[in-house]
């Protein structure tokens, strides 16, 4: 098997461990597929980059999700919006059951 | 008006009543969602929203939500008001709508109404650079992305409400984030030099 030594913050991975890699830091990983993304990622300098950077994205995103940030007060539908909205409503309610 | 009238009014009135107070609690996320889906076209954003409280109150008086989650239940109705109105907007313009969901080239036309990255950053929509990255994605890993990543659904479901095989989820998943992780660099490589 063949490992990246060079140095430097290249993170550009193996090609046949990309996919596994992912998994591993999205955690979707098999047991098995983990325990090998992280063998490789110990010995190749440019996984283990991928490895770190990807993991740290992920959880950044995750800590995107809309519902765990605060919403400004300002910030939302505007009036008009909200009585289309109670207008929609109405409709659903006189509208017949499916 | 009789008595069983006036207690499907009273049965209604109570559903708006709940309903409402999810629609409230909600409305914030959903258009931060749909603006990350639609990018600047905020106009967009809110019909989209205002679709999704429409849609998802007829399934809630129909007894279609099962009570559980309702971020998540009303991020999936959001998305495919998402994918309706933009299937709309392709056979508008005579492109083929069923080819949506699964096509990452057929976007263009669509995309034209969605500015570059760079015009982002000038109009100042998104000055974080996760949320320029994110947004520099096409369309269809910005879905996938969105849904699995930020709003943390499971692939199965992912696939599901985008009509592909959970490998091209997974897939996508791998481009995207590679792509997310280059641009961030090379924003970062610019803020250094500047
Ligand atoms: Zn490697």
């Amino acid at each position: 098997m063949n490992f990246h030594k060079d140095s430097g913050d290249s993170f550009e991975p193996c090609k046949h461990m990309e996919a596994m890699l992912n998994r591993a830091a999205d955690e979707t990983a098999p047991p098995a597929m983990r325990w090998y993304a992280l063998y490789h990622a110990a010995r190749c300098t440019r996984c283990g980059n991928f490895l770190k950077r990807v993991t740290a994205l992920i959880r950044q995103l995750r800590d995107m999700k809309s519902e765990k940030q605060p919403v400004a007060p300002d910030d939302g539908l505007s009036t008009e919006r909200w009585q289309a909205i109670e207008s929609g409503w109405t409709e659903v309610e006189k509208s017949p059951k499916v | 008006m009789s008595g069983a009238d006036m207690t499907e009014t009273g049965q209604s009135n109570s559903k708006r009543s709940m309903f409402a107070a999810i629609a409230k609690q909600y409305e914030g996320a959903l258009l931060r969602t749909a603006r990350r889906l639609c990018g600047t076209d905020r106009d967009l954003a809110q019909d989209i929203v205002q679709d999704t409280m429409i849609s998802a109150y007829r399934a809630f008086v129909e007894d279609r939500f099962d009570g559980r989650h309702p971020g998540a239940w009303l991020t999936r109705i959001l998305t495919n008001s998402f994918l309706y109105a933009k299937r709309q907007n392709r056979s508008d313009s005579g492109l083929d709508g069923d080819m949506i969901p699964n096509n990452d080239a057929a976007q263009s036309n669509w995309n034209s109404k969605i500015p570059s990255p760079d015009q982002w950053i000038l109009e100042g929509t998104f000055s974080e650079p996760l949320e320029t990255a994110l947004l520099s994605l096409p369309e269809s890993q910005r879905i996938c992305v969105l849904l699995a990543d930020v709003e943390e659904l499971p692939y199965a479901e992912v696939a599901q409400i985008l009509d592909i095989p959970i490998g091209t989820v997974r897939s996508r998943l791998a481009r995207a984030r590679m792509q997310m992780l280059t641009v961030m660099r090379d924003l970062q490589a610019t803020e250094m030099k500047s």
